[in-house]
């Protein structure tokens, strides 16, 4: 619920920064900002808009000075939420920055929830619904590729693009409309099954777009990857190669990791979680089938696996087993310890889009750069770019609603039903691509009729 | 409705004269006659006893696209429209020039006439047409006329700018008249009417008039040709005439200028009468001077010997942005007073006959102390027609109303304006009782025969399947509702009435309405699920004394366009150029604060 109250947060992410920025929004921010906010040289604090000053934030109950800070004061609606803005920044540090809060807090505004300036922004009409739910999605974004995906939508990119696949709706709709409201005009129209293909290619440009939900989400939450392979085949080794530190145990007692280890890296801006399970292998110890149980589960819950495999030695059941029960996953198979003689032929494995093979040695580091750039290939792996990218579930959701409109046009044309019928299919489709830039205006249709075509007796 | 009324117009015997193309209906037009037909007005019935040709347009497309349109014979049409009048009880007519209005306090008294003669009343509705500083323009020449060979009206206008209504301009014309005498029909395309010819109204018994056909001709390149080297002395390519014309209605030149690649036209040859040689060139509206008129016209095919009976012209006219009026139609400066028709800038016999009506039902409504009759935009094309006037406004060109206008467009059909309104025009007593009878027995019909269709079926047996085979249908598998059948877009009622021959019979009316219903539930339910959200917002009302300014975060431009149009729902604010889905937002949870506080 909006209120038209004052808020304030910290603006830059916590942990220790250099500098740190907290912002004010609402009716008093101004206040707050003059009674906080002191000058050098005791110079009279009156704020221009859009102007940078020098001074000291203070506590105003015993003028302790707090830190040394620049201020910027920016008057509505020329700020990022439409309302007056303060922002201070100040120097980074956990501890410093919330003293600063906490007086501006005492007086009296009001600690802002999660992505309320945000929602202001888009309140007061100074960002569309898009913009406003990618800044969202930028805040939440783990990685810079994550981040850049995001930013690219808050500039409008996808707004952009949506809009652009709105304009062609419109131009299909025209055709439409247009035999409907003058069929005495002579106007040169197109052929059912040419309207069937434009609509086609609308709804697959659509489609595309909506899949590629899947594609920016694993920027923004990070892939999820679980090496396996049955025991002492190295898949420790081969996470201390990828980490390039020494972060799990290695010995030659096979059954060593027990428990599923949890890592992060980054492969070319691509944020992965990966797992390093216990080998997968048949057992009676008690322990070690807990550790194969939680493996199991971890390979279920992955986008792709990396199957660990020991090049000098033959395939064994358990190797088998471990890769007819991947089924149709995503995986790389390392075919592991290259320093040794090669036993197995690697020409035997089936390979296709979902599968693919890699010599390494986790020994001496042969093979693990050719090993991330696959894997990232195999978990972003898109065959065609889409243009934008969605990051957001309601987008996504609202694109598959438009195709599905554009399909059912598409079936309403090929049953031969009367275009009226066609035309509120389209209708539909247009509609969800209007609710993602939130936009709607029913005169465009008319307007490209008139400039289109000779209209009128 | 039974109120005692005064109709004071400039010529008693123009009344119902068209002052345009003598037709009647069209896509989205024939809609709006129908609607009227079924609230109780006098338009559908008129055409019906002097229409000369009948047609449905776009019969190849689906139910609810289907419109009628037909030709009138003018002087027919205008003495039945006189003749409607003068038998009308408690009606008073009256020939005179309103030159102003007589006004106090806000509220409407009266008006007063150019020789000083007063008249009194407690609502006064405004239908002024072309008239107010009626400007008509032909060649660089122009002269004052309400259209040609009828007086414009000057201090009306006058009296509404000075009442502090915001007033504008807008254009419009029409075509030269031949003498049909001196057209060669000989090698053109006849164009008849459909055999038989359906009538519009819903109570009525047929066509009376003999039917006559229309001829096709077309422009060609040396006409273009003629146009071009002429086009300085358009006064609208010379910059006389400043206001923007409709661009569905343009002028021959304006065709040809803005898409110059067609190399011709097409001109439809309308009669304009049985006992008239006047021909209506419908597609050749023209401003330019008379001799290239003549020479224009004299290069197309088939009108090489024709004479100009009259000639073409373009008018400017004043209208008042309907924005200043309520969904009533009242205005919102002056109590009582009601705007109808061009003086609120749209264009057609139609619109105008569907803002005249529903003015004067709120007027009698207003006086009885009833809330005004406003239709939704799903209920039909009059209320969408209003709202978009009182919404949108029609800042540069004429509105005409196209289907395409209408969001719910598979509801609003002209087959079932009677469903949708007779029972309204029954119960604020404007449709008759005869008519009222008819609507309830054709509902009931209707509802039977759907019934009929869900308890009986088909068997797939070989008598069934020789039937569909001999009417070219595909045979049935497994038995099958008539209902179920009735679904393949291929199947009609007349072909299940061949293949199961004891089924019930139905008037014509009947069985579309229960083919649409049935053919189409998919879809029909589809936009009844939209209309349904669609409503949501229309039923949060906003109240007269919302105070805009009281809601933070609104730009200043969308406050001044809530403050001017005085949205009645949330609905209709969301509809307003301009004004954004977030101003939206927090207009309702403005709402809501208020309501909780």
């Amino acid at each position: 619920m909006y209120q038209e109250d004052t808020i304030a947060a910290i603006a830059t992410p916590p942990g220790e920064g250099g500098l740190a920025v907290v912002r004010i929004s609402g009716p008093d921010a101004e206040k707050i900002a003059r009674q906080i906010f002191l000058r050098p040289n005791g110079r009279d604090n009156q704020l221009r808009s859009h102007t940078l000053y020098h001074g000291r934030i203070c506590d105003p109950k015993n003028l302790q000075s707090i830190d040394e800070v620049l201020l910027t004061m920016m008057r509505k609606p020329r700020s990022y939420t439409g309302e007056d803005v303060v922002e201070v920044h100040c120097h980074g540090g956990n501890f410093l920055v919330r003293q600063i809060l906490t007086v501006i807090l005492t007086q009296g505004a009001r600690q802002a929830e999660a992505g309320e300036f945000t929602k202001r922004a888009f309140l007061n009409g100074r960002i569309d619904l898009a913009q406003a739910e990618a800044v969202l999605d930028l805040i939440r974004a783990q990685t810079a590729k994550g981040a850049q995906l995001a930013l690219s939508q808050a500039s409008g990119e996808l707004s952009k693009y949506v809009g652009e696949l709105r304009e062609e709706l419109l131009d299909i709709l025209v055709q439409v409309e247009a035999a409907i409201d003058f069929p005495e005009e002579e106007i040169e129209l197109l052929q059912r099954h040419h309207l069937a293909q434009k609509i086609t290619a609308l709804a697959d440009k659509i489609n595309l777009i909506a899949a590629s939900y899947d594609w920016g989400r694993l920027f923004r939450e990070g892939a999820k990857v679980c090496i396996c392979g049955r025991p002492n085949v190295g898949k420790s080794s081969l996470l201390n190669a990828l980490l390039g530190t020494h972060r799990v145990i290695v010995t030659p007692v096979p059954g060593t990791t027990r428990d599923v280890i949890e890592e992060t890296l980054t492969l070319d801006g691509l944020p992965v979680v990966i797992w390093d399970t216990a080998g997968i292998r048949d057992t009676d110890d008690q322990v070690e089938k807990l550790g194969v149980e939680l493996s199991r589960q971890h390979l279920e819950k992955a986008d792709a696996l990396i199957v660990v495999l020991d090049g000098s030695v033959k395939l064994t059941a358990d190797d088998r087993a471990l890769l007819h029960s991947a089924g149709a996953k995503k995986l790389v198979m390392a075919i592991n310890k290259s320093d040794l003689p090669l036993v197995i032929d690697p020409g035997l494995f089936e390979t296709g889009e979902h599968r693919r093979v890699v010599r390494t040695s986790a020994l001496s580091g042969t093979g693990i750069n050719e090993l991330k750039k696959t894997l990232r290939e195999l978990i972003v792996g898109c065959p065609i770019e889409p243009p934008v990218t969605v990051t957001n579930l309601r987008h996504r959701s609202e694109l598959v609603r438009s195709a599905d409109g554009l399909q059912r046009a598409v079936d309403t044309l090929d049953r031969g039903l009367p275009p009226e019928l066609a035309a509120i299919d389209l209708s539909d489709a247009r509609e969800a691509l209007e609710e993602i830039i939130g936009m709607v205006s029913n005169d465009d249709i008319l307007e490209r009729i008139f400039s289109s075509f000779c209209i009128g007796k | 409705m039974g109120c005692t009324t005064l109709m004071m117009t400039l010529n008693l015997d123009h009344i119902g004269q068209m002052s345009c193309n003598p037709a009647i209906g069209g896509i989205g037009k024939g809609h709006l006659v129908k609607e009227i037909d079924a609230l109780g007005g006098e338009m559908a019935r008129a055409i019906d006893e002097t229409g000369i040709q009948f047609r449905i347009l776009n019969t190849k497309k689906g139910p609810a696209v289907r419109a009628s349109r037909a030709q009138a014979d003018k002087a027919l049409y205008r003495m039945r429209m006189k003749r409607v009048l003068e038998n009308c009880p408690g009606l008073m007519l009256r020939q005179g020039s309103v030159e102003a209005l007589i006004v106090e306090d806000g509220q409407i008294k009266g008006v007063e006439t150019q020789i000083g003669e007063c008249f009194f009343g407690r609502k006064v509705i405004l239908t002024t047409g072309t008239f107010l500083k009626g400007l008509i323009h032909i060649g660089d020449r122009n002269y004052s006329a309400g259209r040609a060979g009828d007086f414009a009206v000057h201090g009306l206008s006058e009296s509404l700018v000075g009442l502090g209504f915001k007033v504008g301009r807008l254009k419009t014309g029409t075509c030269p008249r031949l003498d049909s005498r001196t057209i060669d029909y000989s090698e053109l395309a006849v164009q008849d009417g459909d055999e038989p010819p359906q009538p519009f109204s819903f109570s009525s018994h047929g066509v009376v008039q003999r039917q006559v056909p229309c001829h096709i001709t077309y422009t060609n390149s040396r006409t273009h040709d003629i146009i071009r080297s002429a086009i300085h002395r358009s006064p609208m390519y010379s910059g006389v005439i400043k206001s923007r014309g409709p661009r569905y209605c343009p002028s021959i030149e304006d065709k040809i200028y803005r898409f110059a690649d067609k190399d011709r036209h097409q001109i439809f040859l309308e009669p304009e009468g049985l006992d008239t040689v006047e021909v209506y060139p419908n597609g050749l509206s023209t401003s330019l001077p008379l001799d290239v008129q003549v020479e224009m016209v004299r290069s197309i095919k088939g009108l090489e010997q024709a004479e100009i009976m009259r000639h073409g012209y373009a008018i400017e006219y004043d209208f008042f942005e309907p924005t200043q009026l309520y969904s009533s139609l009242e205005t919102k400066l002056v109590k009582g007073l009601y705007h109808a028709g061009q003086i609120n800038g749209t264009t057609g016999y139609e619109e105008a006959a569907a803002q005249g009506i529903m003015a004067g039902i709120n007027a009698v409504l207003s006086l009885r102390g009833e809330e005004a009759l406003v239709f939704s935009r799903d209920q039909a094309y009059i209320g969408v027609l209003i709202d978009d006037l009182v919404t949108k406004g029609t800042d540069s060109e004429p509105y005409r109303m196209f289907t395409s206008r209408a969001e719910y467009r598979l509801l609003l059909r002209e087959d079932n304006a009677d469903l949708r309104l007779s029972a309204i025009g029954h119960r604020i007593g404007l449709a008759g009782e005869a008519e009222y009878q008819r609507y309830q027995g054709k509902k009931a019909a209707i509802d039977d025969l759907i019934q009929y269709l869900d308890d009986n079926q088909l068997n797939a047996d070989g008598e069934t399947n020789a039937r569909l085979e001999s009417i070219g249908k595909g045979p049935l598998h497994n038995p099958t509702k008539l209902s179920q059948l009735l679904r393949r877009p291929e199947i009609s009622l007349s072909d299940i009435r061949v293949i199961y021959p004891d089924m019930i019979n139905c008037s014509r009316d009947v069985d579309s309405q229960v083919e649409v219903t049935i053919k189409y539930q998919g879809y029909v339910n589809r936009q009844n699920d939209i209309v349904e959200r669609f409503q949501k917002m229309e039923d949060v009302r906003l109240p007269e004394d919302i105070d805009y300014s009281q809601i933070s975060g609104i730009s200043r431009e969308v406050r001044e366009k809530l403050l001017r149009i005085q949205p009645r729902s949330l609905g209709q604010a969301a509809r307003i150029s301009g004004v954004t889905p977030a101003a939206i937002t927090l207009l309702s949870f403005y709402l809501k604060k208020r309501k909780s506080a």
